[in-house]
């Protein structure tokens, strides 16, 4: 199980779902400056889509290795596709193939002397920062649960490595239960092809300045929070194959199986999850 | 944390603070003015100015990636021979942060790029030297006994009346030269036909190195695999007995197959033959019974291992008590 290596014959999706709630526009550091949790967001956001865009690329062209949905959540229980067009979801070659805005970001290098030097770079930008109303997390995992079902229902499918999503937000739901949560959570990580179970990576992102729980090991004791042990409760345990990554960030001593969740997570714990959820799975 | 590609990227849009030795060179742009990137089984490129040479600048794709192409490089370093474009491994070369603010390096590969791509000026070539050029190459690679593995046109520079191979990163010493020297005699096939060299490029990826997605174990002497074009099987000598046209296949066993097909499953023998045609919705194949068991249209029927039905279709229920 999760063993099937990434080819355009046995493609893999990624689904990102991101909330757009209020309190997104909250600040936090971010590579040396303070930013909107929002911002952060979209910005690592586009660096995946253009992680995953460029592993695709040959001489040839772009290979469709992945197929790709993003999705909003915010306002007032509004789920949408943050896609332009508003696409459900879209292989990877026809994303590169879209014309995206140019944008210009500051990058804060710190030089080994311990000074600094702000860069600016022309950047890709496929999604907008968003900072709206409330959280319909469990519509949005619905919609990612019945999206990955037309998906996975496909023939060619089949023996592909399955899905995964990743859900990043800072706050609860407000548009059901925790009960109501965890069955939609279950039900979206019962789908399965040949190969496993659709990965459902839950990432809570806060100030960075709490204790922060990253993909825990079952002896980490969690926090006494409720809504820490809902998400927990939520994710998907990470597979083997994951486990060199994730120890690489946690340190070697860190014991698997790891969940894929974190709670608390600083904008660059965001990054290392998306990566290690992302590119460390084995693409031809 | 390893770089991404995006890590990459980045820091070719400001080499002076963060390339070591390469801060002052020049990095070609796309047309979104980004770092024009490459991306091989292996690496991912950008072409540098530096000096007033063209350099290809490299990352290994992973830790993994950068101990096989660091032995070759040392390797075809030890050669010195003109017939290889110079390349060296720059340590630590590539400065950055990892998102957690640390300082992290990683190793770079810098290929000087003699001359001009030959795909931009083989329609200019005179098919003569361009063959005594193959011909130079072929002897080149003979002499030195390194298999190249991957020779295909964008691996070719043209320079002084030579081919420079680059991208060794296939490169095996003592290695068995069939790939190239097929590759080789595609070229030379095809330059009387010039612009038609694209054609040998194509046969070219069919030789690519790598090209199994899964591999088996052995069965009856035969290991199924799988690539781009789909699954087959092939013999411990790991030539081909079965072309890859299967979307799914399963071991041998008593000479027999299950597979799988657009048009539905059915059983082959050792050759590839089909004993049951590709049209059934499923196959069970019970080789310690030597019997077949197939579905159609909800009903089940069984055959033996010639392909001769044994029973009607019937019913799931019919047919398991006609089974036992």
């Amino acid at each position: 199980m999760y063993t099937q290596s990434i080819t355009r014959q046995h493609r893999t999706a990624f689904v990102l779902l991101v909330d757009g709630s209020g309190s997104m526009a909250e600040e936090i550091p971010f590579r040396g400056i303070r930013t909107s949790k929002a911002k952060a967001v979209s910005i690592i956001a586009n660096e995946l889509l253009f992680e995953l865009i460029e592993r695709a690329r040959r001489t040839e062209g772009i290979r469709d290795y992945y197929d790709i949905a993003l999705w909003g959540y915010s306002g007032d229980n509004e789920v949408r596709s943050l896609l332009e067009g508003e696409d459900e979801i879209v292989s990877i070659e026809e994303l590169a193939a879209r014309p995206v805005t140019m944008v210009r970001q500051t990058i804060d290098l710190r030089l080994p002397d311990g000074s600094c030097a702000l860069r600016e770079v022309q950047t890709p930008e496929w999604i907008k920062p968003q900072a709206a109303g409330q959280t319909p997390m469990v519509e949005a995992l619905r919609v990612a649960r019945d999206l990955l079902a037309r998906w996975i229902a496909r023939e060619e499918h089949r023996f592909s490595f399955p899905p995964i999503v990743f859900n990043i937000t800072d706050g609860e739901a407000t548009d059901g239960t925790d009960e109501e949560l965890l069955s939609v959570a279950r039900q979206l990580r019962d789908l399965h092809t040949d190969d496993g179970n659709v990965l459902l990576i839950n990432i809570h992102i806060g100030t960075g300045d709490e204790r922060t729980l990253f993909f825990p090991s079952h002896d980490e004791p969690l926090p006494l929070n409720r809504h820490a042990m809902t998400l927990y409760e939520a994710s998907s345990e990470m597979p083997a194959c994951f486990n060199e990554a994730i120890r690489a960030v946690k340190g070697a001593g860190a014991m698997p199986p790891f969940r894929g969740m974190s709670f608390n997570a600083s904008a660059a714990e965001l990054v290392a999850m998306l990566d290690i959820g992302s590119i460390s799975v084995k693409t031809e | 944390m390893y770089p991404t590609l995006h890590t990459f990227s980045e820091a070719l849009h400001m080499p002076e603070l963060s390339l070591r030795t390469l801060g002052e060179c020049e990095v070609m742009l796309n047309l979104q003015g980004l770092p024009a990137l490459h991306r091989t089984g292996m690496t991912i490129e950008a072409e540098i100015r530096f000096g007033g040479r063209n350099y290809l600048l490299a990352l290994p794709l992973s830790p993994e990636a950068g101990k096989d192409l660091e032995r070759t490089i040392a390797t075809l370093e030890r050669l010195h021979h003109r017939a290889w474009a110079p390349l060296r491994l720059l340590p630590d070369e590539l400065q950055w942060q990892d998102t957690f603010g640390h300082p992290v390096t990683a190793s770079l590969i810098l290929e000087e790029l003699p001359g001009e791509p030959l795909s931009s000026v083989i329609e200019q070539l005179d098919p003569q030297p361009l063959n005594q050029a193959l011909d130079q190459l072929a002897e080149d690679l003979q002499t030195l006994q390194v298999a190249h593995n991957n020779l295909k046109i964008e691996n070719l520079y043209w320079h002084e009346n030579r081919l420079i191979p680059i991208r060794p990163w296939y490169a095996v010493p003592a290695g068995e030269m069939h790939r190239d020297r097929k590759a080789l005699e595609a070229l030379r096939q095809t330059t009387d036909e010039l612009p038609i060299l694209s054609d040998c490029e194509a046969e070219y990826e069919a030789e690519d190195p790598n090209p199994l997605t899964w591999l088996g174990h052995e069965f009856e002497g035969l290991i199924c695999f799988s690539t781009e074009e789909g699954y087959g099987f092939m013999d411990r000598d790991e030539q081909v007995v079965i072309e890859p046209r299967f979307l799914w296949a399963e071991d041998f066993h008593e000479g027999r197959a299950v597979v799988e097909t657009e048009e539905g499953m059915g059983l082959i023998d050792r050759s590839g033959q089909f004993i049951l045609p590709p049209d059934y919705d499923m196959i069970e194949y019970l080789y310690e019974r030597s019997i077949v068991r197939a579905l159609r249209e909800g009903l089940w029927a069984t055959f033996d291992i010639t392909g001769a039905q044994t029973s009607p279709f019937l019913p799931i229920e019919e047919h398991e008590q006609h089974l036992a």
